[in-house]
């Protein structure tokens, strides 16, 4: 066996890892332009590091430790637990990027070495975390180093157990087949935090109660509190083994604090090793978690994480129609429908739903609040509008689904501007049919008519097709993709934040350009005429016509910024 | 000869064990010469197809084995599974003379494995990779070694550029030049040529013979059916997981009875679909 810190050379390989992301930094700022993204980034990061530190010293600090504070840090503990033993399900095994994992297996290196490097890995990931919530819990709490040092070693346990649940489960699916690997641990987590968030907002709203009897001595909601709740015979035993954390983190003397700390830090040498040891052959799940993983990090680069990474069986029956044309352009349309229909049907249905459920809440909630014409209008309107932005923001059926394809289509025998046309109509018309439904279903439930309403569905597809065109001649014009975990986050964070400023300013000129000359002729007709509808209809079809014409040059944009695409430099970090 | 014995395992090497290493047993062809590696009633089932059914076959000191097949005919599982990334499912397989399975740091020690496309790591530079390499293997006095190697393979003038930045081609020859670092004994490559220019595969092919030359076996997977001829002194043609034919090119033409066929039609010959 190799020592506690593993083998030699994957050390060195951490060095030296360590060293090159440095040098490729340094590297980047030999341009200027990276210079203005890290100084954005920084001063964004710096500004969110800042509010949180001004939030902790101004809320109220906590004198003396009370049991609820107590009990919060347990169930703290037993959450962050607990979603990292139900999130190693999807990374059994032992995960490996793409440049470790067939050198690391090939190598003469035991599978220890290789459990202790990624540790090694991941706790360094950690680090950043741990000094955050250990700098936050130390402002809030009495005895502040101790709950800096508390929460940080506790920060730095979370990863081994982790990996630990992840070998575990591997040896488990290894023994017993396949059903560990079926096991649906992120649709457990995703239930769980949305009935959680559920249940939360229900009981703040006083929509429900918690049952007499259920927790010691409590008769009404009144005499509920977070150490009767801890004291429930069930919630003490999840919450018992948290203890020793939650004493280390609210302590308020160093003799209450050190034994804890030093049984904190025997866990997790004691863990550290333990999950060294685990006999378990984890490569082949190694392989296809490392695949899996990787799928996942393209699927982030291109915007689009709730797409799956591969089509079944099941969808490639569905026929697709040829909406527009045999031509190339209905070619490339078909494409990317295609694309859709096969690749994103659960994402669709789940947007489908979101919308019908705004739509029917939205409506239930406000009838019969203000005049039903009135309801109708400002309800269309808003549902288009946010319906627009949600979906857009959701269903990245665009230049970023074909993000790693770009060499393929840029050999695509059309002209730029057609082929942005056509990669981006699908989404387009299907975003605009789906709150097309949605509008006028809110309109037939509440059972009138306002002539507005007309104006909504007739300008809620330019305004989509204004925003996915702007969105992607943006993202054409600077595609460069970043991931978490991956270096240069500062410089990514303020480059992401400029790219979303020269998109509000876009959109704000589109407004201005069409609004203004729409608010003029409607003063002059209603000067001419003095009939304010008429005026409202000619100033609604002048603004219908200019956001299609600004609709056509965006699309000329977004063809020249297709052009200037340069797949050689225009690519993932 | 080099591989008599294990090396003493080094200091710098990764995972060593602090004992002494078994000694390798002697392994024997029926011919006399030593056997680099052995492969034994192997086989690798995946959740709906077996991949490799009962392959044995084995590689001398020094010789260099073409190992052909169609796409999915188990190549690249046969592989993989020797270089110890994918677990050995049925068989035994012996790099001169450690069980992969019982003793396998001191095998993997004698392997060195270039894959179809290999991955450098995006942010070290070439002569990190090197570096890396050299205490991976617990290789010593490597620097003058690298400097050959990078001189053959024209790499020189690329020693600072990161791994990000090499092209597939470059990719391909640093992938050569980590794995002929250690003097392995047994070198894996699966379709190592794939991406080199013209001068890269002369440098390549020269280099795999000199290697052979040296002591150290090579196994090597190809489609390019021309180059398994040039090089190899032995063939190894798989389809659908199963060994069809083990021997010299002569063997096998005097087996399927042509005196001059090349390896080509012979190949399509005897992997044709039945009933075509």
């Amino acid at each position: 066996m190799s020592g506690f810190f593993g083998s030699p050379a994957m050390r060195l390989l951490f060095r030296l890892k360590f060293r090159g992301g440095l040098r490729k930094q340094v590297r980047r700022l030999k341009e200027p332009k990276h210079w203005i993204f890290l100084v954005v980034g920084g001063l964004a990061a710096l500004s969110w590091i800042g509010m949180l530190f001004v939030n902790a010293l101004t809320s109220q600090r906590i004198s003396s430790v009370g049991p609820d504070v107590f009990v919060v840090t347990q169930i703290s503990m037993f959450v962050l637990f607990a979603l990292t033993i139900v999130g190693a399900f999807s990374y059994r095994g032992l995960y490996l990027p793409k440049d470790e994992i067939e050198m690391g297996f090939s190598a003469p290196l035991t599978r220890s070495d290789l459990v202790r490097y990624r540790m090694f890995v991941s706790m360094m990931k950690s680090l950043f975390a741990g000094f955050l919530f250990g700098v936050a819990a130390a402002m809030r709490t009495g005895g502040s180093l101790y709950a800096f040092f508390g929460v940080f070693v506790g920060m730095l346990t979370v990863p081994l157990v982790g990996q630990g649940a992840a070998l575990v489960l591997g040896g488990a699916e290894n023994k017993i087949g396949k059903l560990a690997k079926y096991f649906p641990g992120r649709l457990v987590v995703r239930v769980g935090i949305v009935l959680f968030v559920l249940l939360a907002i229900l009981y703040a709203n006083d929509m429900i109660r918690v049952p007499n009897g259920v927790f010691d001595g409590a008769e009404n909601e009144e005499s509920f509190t977070l150490d009767r709740f801890a004291a429930h015979p069930l919630v003490h035993v999840l919450l018992w083994p948290f203890t020793p954390w939650a004493r280390m983190i609210t302590a308020n003397s160093f003799l209450a604090f050190a034994p804890y700390f030093a049984f904190a830090v025997g866990t997790w040498l004691l863990l550290f090793e333990s999950v060294a040891r685990i006999r378990v052959d984890y490569r082949e799940l190694s392989l296809a978690t490392s695949a899996d993983i990787a799928k996942r990090i393209s699927r982030m680069r291109k915007g689009n994480l709730g797409t799956k990474g591969s089509v079944t069986r099941a969808t490639i029956g569905w026929n697709v129609p040829w909406f527009f044309g045999r031509g190339a352009f209905g070619a490339v349309a078909w494409n990317k429908t295609a694309a859709i229909v096969r690749k994103s049907r659960g994402t669709l249905i789940i947007s489908a739903l979101i919308i019908a459920f705004l739509t029917i809440l939205g409506t239930a909630v406000t009838h019969g609040t203000q005049s039903e014409e009135k309801l109708l209008l400002g309800g269309s309107f808003l549902l288009a509008g946010v319906g627009t932005l949600y979906m857009c923001a959701g269903l990245r059926f665009d230049f970023r689904m074909d993000f790693e394809l770009m060499d393929r289509v840029k050999t695509w025998p059309l002209r730029p501007s057609m082929l942005f046309l056509a990669t981006i109509l699908p989404e387009v018309l299907l975003v605009s049919a789906m709150l097309f439904i949605a509008v006028l279903a809110r309109a037939l439930w509440i059972g009138t008519y306002h002539p507005g309403l007309v104006g909504v569905l007739a300008f809620q597809p330019l305004a989509t097709l204004t925003w996915v065109a702007l969105d992607n001649a943006v993202f054409l014009f600077s595609p460069i993709r970043y991931t978490p975990g991956e270096e240069g986050a500062l410089q990514n964070m303020g480059r992401s934040m400029l790219l979303m400023i020269l998109r509000g300013v876009l959109m704000g000129v589109v407004v201005f350009v069409v609004l203004l000359p729409a608010m003029g002729v409607k003063w002059v007709v209603n000067e001419l005429s003095d009939d304010s509808m008429t005026s409202w209809w000619a100033a609604g079809a002048f603004a219908w016509v200019a956001l299609l014409a600004l609709d056509a040059v965006l699309i000329w944009l977004g063809g020249k910024m297709l052009r200037r695409f340069d797949v050689a430099k225009d690519r993932p970090v | 000869m080099p591989h008599d014995l294990p090396p003493a395992p080094s200091p710098f090497a990764a995972g060593v064990p602090l004992e002494v290493p078994p000694r390798p047993e002697v392994d024997v062809s029926p011919i006399g010469r030593r056997v680099a590696l052995r492969v034994e009633g192997f086989s690798k089932t995946y959740t709906d197809h077996a991949a490799v059914q009962d392959l044995s076959f084995e590689v001398e000191e020094g010789e260099i084995l073409g190992l052909v097949g169609a796409n999915g005919a188990g190549k690249t599982t046969t592989l993989r599974s020797i270089a110890g990334i994918l677990p050995l499912q049925a068989g035994r397989v012996v790099i001169r003379g450690h069980d992969l399975i019982e003793h396998e740091l001191n095998a993997k020690r004698e392997l060195a494995w270039i894959p179809d496309d290999p991955q450098p790591f995006d942010n070290l530079t070439v002569d990190e990779h090197l570096r890396f390499t050299a205490a991976l293997y617990g290789a010593k006095d490597w620097e003058s070694r690298a400097e050959q190697l990078l001189t053959t393979f024209e790499l020189l003038e690329k020693r600072q550029a990161l791994g990000g930045e090499l092209s597939r081609g470059m990719r391909q020859k640093l992938a050569f030049c980590c794995a002929w670092l250690h003097k392995p004994g047994v070198v894996l490559m699966d379709e190592p040529l794939s991406g080199l220019d013209p001068r890269g595969i002369r440098s390549a092919k020269v280099a795999i013979r000199d290697l052979a030359r040296e002591g150290s076996s090579v196994i090597l997977s190809s489609h390019l059916l021309e180059l398994i001829e040039e090089l190899a002194d032995k063939l190894l043609i798989v389809h659908k997981g199963r060994k069809v034919f083990a021997g010299t090119l002569t063997e096998l033409r005097a087996q399927f009875s042509t005196a001059e066929g090349s390896l080509e039609e012979i190949f399509l010959a005897i992997t044709e679909p039945k009933g075509t």
